[in-house]
């Protein structure tokens, strides 16, 4: 192989998928990347653990003979970082790989490029289309809500139903649940995938930084049950769905909810802040109290109090309810400052429900004290 | 001819022996408590092979006439009784009239006694039950009765004794217990000729602990003292350094008599709940004075048990009492160097290593504010929750036995040392701005961690070395448990229930104790079968599954000998929660967090120990280092 390389081109295309590799494997080649250079159909920056895998293409590679090598990810980043050339030369010479640049040689032991996993290239002809904007928006919505520690259930990622105008993602930890829904497509017949599919944070959060927001299209396929693959404007992103249940979400949305508030989310956001600076590991809790044209929020600890006032468009009975704030700020951080929210109670004990008007919607389960 | 009949006298009276006289050891219990209640003060015990050919008991104690010798070995004679309302009242060590009787069956015994009033004594001589002739004989006053060839008309039972050395083991518990419950009498032990004890009469069990136990245990003594209603409790707790893997260094005497009870065992071990590792039983010198209406101890022909009318108060008293003394202490574990100073290297750090020669222990010098507060007067026991424990009690004028008053050496503080020395030349200090050193060993001004697991601080009186983890684990058990008095705990509510699948019994001890753990801010429901719902969570846990909180506290609460009361429960629940949320060993503190979790050290009442009863610091006092370092 031998390959000329825009410098910044593949330091970025590393940085966007170093991110897969193992800190430490037991099979070492994982902690390598493999760089794929080919005229025609551009060449591909690969890294995957076995379980997540990405292929970016590079830009700016001039081939001169097409090839494949094995990168060692560290070393490569150094080279690239420290170097002040605009491009760098790539080629193998015998059983060396030769890093090259105007006043500087780098010599590598030379893999053999085959024994890299093989990464999964998107090859569905059917599969569901998304709004590159609007899946970064689902992922960021839901994804804080997740629970990598759960045993009983798949709460490790963000469950993903699609129809053929929708897509729905819902990540939970037991106490918490977010739902964000946006609209989908479904190009050539893609079948609604079966069971109830969870893709890993660790992919969500990758396919995340790939994703821009433009008004791209986004392609996903899931394949028979056990892996998802994601195709970007750059990147193919493959991963294993997280084994095991999800539970019924459905069935958390609680009814007859007779109190319902409309407020902003930047001011909610920042008074719940505001409250929360009186708040420790032990002491957690935010009392909110909702009366007629005011929420009051108020908090304890050790090292003092707090107490912020908010005005609020609501003229019903009283409603006190506990909240853990970093609940409530997870997912206000996620929405626009000037978004409405509507918070819809029950009581105390019950969960507490938000819901904005472009379908997010956030249950809370209260914190309760003995007093 | 029918298949039943009479068996005789003799055989009757060999398997009432069997029961009463079970070895030598038995035999020297009979023979010493009837000494002790002919009022004996010198009290002379020697035996032979381990008692198998001989126990010899002499006392100086009011001795017997001529008429009574050979009434004394019939069976059921007794000068201790009289009618059967005195078993109510009973006063005297036995009672029962069958010790000697028993005794004179199975062996050669030979008895020779003076009363006061007599002038010349009296001999008996019996051989397997056979009594000879009442001889006179020439002998000091009191009674000296000979035991020979124990069990020699019962082959089978002699067949069943052990070595000597382990019969004379268990002569010497016997004799201990006896020594340990009355001090005043001067007692001897010979064993083959030798001398083994030779323990004059003094006033306080603590000599008689430093006798058997050795002067470092009874140099750790803590004194504890109550009187509720009657019920005198009074004796001795050894500093929680000092345990023993068994509970046999637990001595328990009612009216003087020294009694194995399940129960009063139990309470001991509470009350030492907290400082001593798992694992690990105190050491305890303790006595009851119980009205003699208030307690039976004719349930057990050897009377090692006795049935109490009120044992659940007794327990509470016990346990109470205890405690109490505890908050009052200052527990601290100390690094003791070696007796001999040129040994040793004596960095901090290698007392971490296998350096078997620091041991910890209480210092030999009293120089402790806290020992001098021992008899101050007794904080209210309301600052300690045990709902167990609902009258208050009244430490007004406790009734100490006469020989006990003058006993307790109350240690007077001495002046803080000022030797500044060290002072100006120690290395500058590394971290911490200087505290206001309000209090001498609550602050320490300076600290560094080393190995990412301790930390070594400069006290007042010489340097402190900690263990973060379990000084932290106490902070966080202690602000736990505060903030459960003070007010609720948060819970956190799951958005759907979390079945826990466990066996029906453990399911069971988790719905049983529902009304506790939901203080804690644990919900369960029970779901049918080995089932339970959680349906939320203690808020401040963090990193715990439900199912791993359920389980173990279901392990917990089968794994003990009575039912936990809610108490218990909530403190053992912190206890596992602060273990899971303190700092661990290995973990790099920066120099804020070392002075917030040595500021926060004096919050709490029992720093010196974390929840499991791992000590959190050693102390290794400036007088130690001097004289190390050859100083002084």
């Amino acid at each position: 192989m031998k390959a000329l390389c825009n410098r910044d081109g593949l330091l970025a295309a590393l940085g966007m998928v170093s991110g897969v590799v193992p800190a430490r494997s037991p099979k070492p080649i994982l902690q390598n990347v493999k760089l794929v250079a080919d005229a025609e159909e551009g060449s591909t920056l690969m890294a995957t653990d076995l379980e997540v895998g990405i292929r970016f293409r590079v830009l700016g590679i001039k081939v001169d003979q097409p090839g494949s090598v094995i990168l060692p990810t560290v070393r490569i980043n150094q080279i690239l970082r420290t170097s002040n050339d605009d491009e760098l030369a790539i080629e193998t010479e015998g059983d060396q790989l030769i890093v090259r640049g105007l006043r500087s040689e780098f010599i590598l032991n030379l893999e053999d490029p085959d024994l890299f996993p093989e990464v999964a290239d998107f090859g569905a002809q059917a599969y569901h289309s998304v709004n590159a904007a609007d899946l970064r928006k689902l992922i960021r919505r839901t994804i804080f809500a997740t629970d990598i520690e759960s045993t009983r259930y798949a709460l490790g990622g963000v469950l993903v139903e699609l129809t053929d105008e929708t897509i729905t993602m819902v990540g939970t930890d037991g106490r918490r649940l977010a739902r964000a829904i946006a609209p989908a497509e479904a190009e050539n017949g893609a079948m609604s995938p079966t069971g109830s599919p969870v893709i890993p944070v660790k992919a969500l959060k990758l396919i995340e930084r790939n994703l821009d927001d433009g008004e791209l299209k986004v392609h996903l396929a899931f394949q028979s049950g056990n892996s998802v693959l994601v195709r970007t404007e750059r990147s193919v992103i493959y991963s294993k769905l997280v084994e095991g249940r999800f539970p019924r979400y459905q069935d958390v949305f609680p009814s007859g909810m007779d109190v319902k508030i409309p407020m902003e989310a930047g001011t909610l956001l920042q008074q719940v802040e505001a409250a929360s600076i009186f708040t420790s590991e032990e002491s957690r809790g935010v009392d909110f109290n909702f009366s007629a044209g005011t929420l009051t929020l108020k908090s304890q600890a050790d090292v003092g109090k707090s107490r912020v006032e908010l005005p609020i468009a609501y003229d019903g009975k009283d409603v006190e309810i506990t909240f853990d704030p970093r609940y409530l700020s997870d997912a206000l951080k996620t929405l626009d400052p000037m978004a409405h929210v509507t918070a819809e109670l029950i009581d105390r004990k019950n969960a507490a429900v938000f819901r904005t008007d472009d379908q997010y919607t956030y249950v809370v389960m209260p914190l309760t004290r003995d007093r | 001819m029918g298949i039943i009949r009479q068996l005789s006298a003799s055989v009757i009276n060999q398997i009432a022996a069997g029961e009463v006289v079970e070895r030598p050891s038995s035999v020297v219990k009979e023979l010493l408590e009837n000494a002790i209640d002919a009022g004996a003060t010198r009290v002379d015990v020697s035996v032979e092979r381990g008692g198998k050919d001989l126990v010899r008991v002499a006392d100086d104690g009011k001795g017997m006439s001529v008429d009574d010798l050979p009434l004394a070995f019939t069976p059921h004679a007794t000068s201790k009784l009289a009618e059967a309302d005195d078993l109510f009242r009973i006063a005297t060590l036995g009672f029962r009239g069958e010790a000697l009787a028993a005794i004179a069956e199975i062996s050669r015994t030979r008895c020779q006694s003076r009363s006061a009033n007599s002038p010349t004594g009296a001999e008996i001589t019996i051989e397997g039950g056979v009594a000879g002739e009442v001889k006179d004989c020439g002998c000091p006053q009191g009674t000296v009765i000979e035991v020979r060839n124990l069990f020699f008309n019962t082959p089978v039972r002699r067949t069943y004794l052990k070595s000597d050395s382990t019969e004379a083991g268990h002569v010497i518990e016997v004799f201990t217990r006896i020594a340990l419950a009355h001090p005043t009498v001067h007692l001897t032990f010979r064993s083959g000729g030798k001398t083994v004890y030779d323990l004059p009469g003094v006033t306080g069990t603590k000599e008689r602990v430093a006798a058997f136990f050795g002067r470092e245990v009874a140099d750790s003594l803590l004194w504890v003292e109550s009187e509720i209603e009657e019920i005198h409790l009074w004796g001795y707790v050894a500093h929680p350094a000092q345990s023993r893997s068994t509970s046999k260094a637990q001595y328990l005497f009612v009216g003087g008599r020294y009694v194995r009870d399940r129960s009063l065992g139990h309470a001991l071990t509470e009350a030492f709940r907290g400082l001593l590792m798992v694992g690990r039983q105190p050491v305890a010198f303790i006595h009851l004075e119980i009205p003699p209406d208030q307690v039976d101890v004719n349930v057990h022909p050897t009377k090692v048990e006795v049935r109490f009318r009120d044992a659940q108060r007794i327990y509470s008293q016990l346990l109470a009492t205890v405690r109490q003394t505890f908050l009052q202490s200052d527990l601290h574990s100390r690094l003791q160097s070696p007796a001999v100073p040129e040994v040793v290297p004596t960095s901090p750090a290698s007392a971490g290593g296998p350096a078997p020669q620091f041991q910890l222990s209480v210092p030999e010098i009293p120089d402790r504010q806290a020992v001098a507060s021992w008899f101050q007067p007794s904080k209210p026991f309301q600052t300690y929750p045990n709902p167990g424990y609902a009258g208050g009690p009244s430490l007004i004028e406790p009734k100490v036995p006469e020989w006990a008053k003058s006993l307790p050496p109350v240690p007077t503080p001495r002046p803080a040392d000022d030797f500044d020395e060290f002072a100006s030349v120690s290395v500058s200090p590394p971290v911490t701005p200087e505290p206001s050193p309000s209090s001498p060993f609550r602050l320490p001004s300076r600290a560094i961690q080393v190995h990412d697991s301790y930390l070594v601080a400069e006290t007042n009186e010489g340097m402190v070395v900690i263990d973060q983890h379990a000084l932290h684990e106490r902070i966080l058990f202690e602000e736990l448990r505060q903030r459960l008095q003070t007010g609720g705990v948060e819970s956190q509510r799951l958005l759907v229930p979390e079945p826990v699948d466990l066996t029906p019994a453990e399911a069971n001890e988790i719905v049983e104790h529902k009304e506790v753990l939901a203080k804690l801010g644990l919900e369960v429901e029970p779901f049918g079968g080995g089932t339970v719902l959680v349906t939320s969570l203690p808020a401040m846990l963090k990193s715990v599954t439900p199912e791993g909180l359920v389980r173990d506290l279901a392990d917990h609460f089968r794994s003990k000998p009575i039912p936990p009361t809610p108490d218990l429960i909530l403190q053992d629940v912190l206890a596992m929660i602060a273990c899971k949320a303190a700092i661990k060993a290995g973990q790099r503190l920066s120099p804020d967090e070392i002075t917030a979790l040595l500021d926060r050290r004096h919050l709490v009442n029992d720093a010196h120990h974390c929840p499991h009863g791992r000590p959190t610091a050693l102390v290794f006092s400036k007088a130690e280092l001097e004289k190390q370092f050859g100083r002084i």
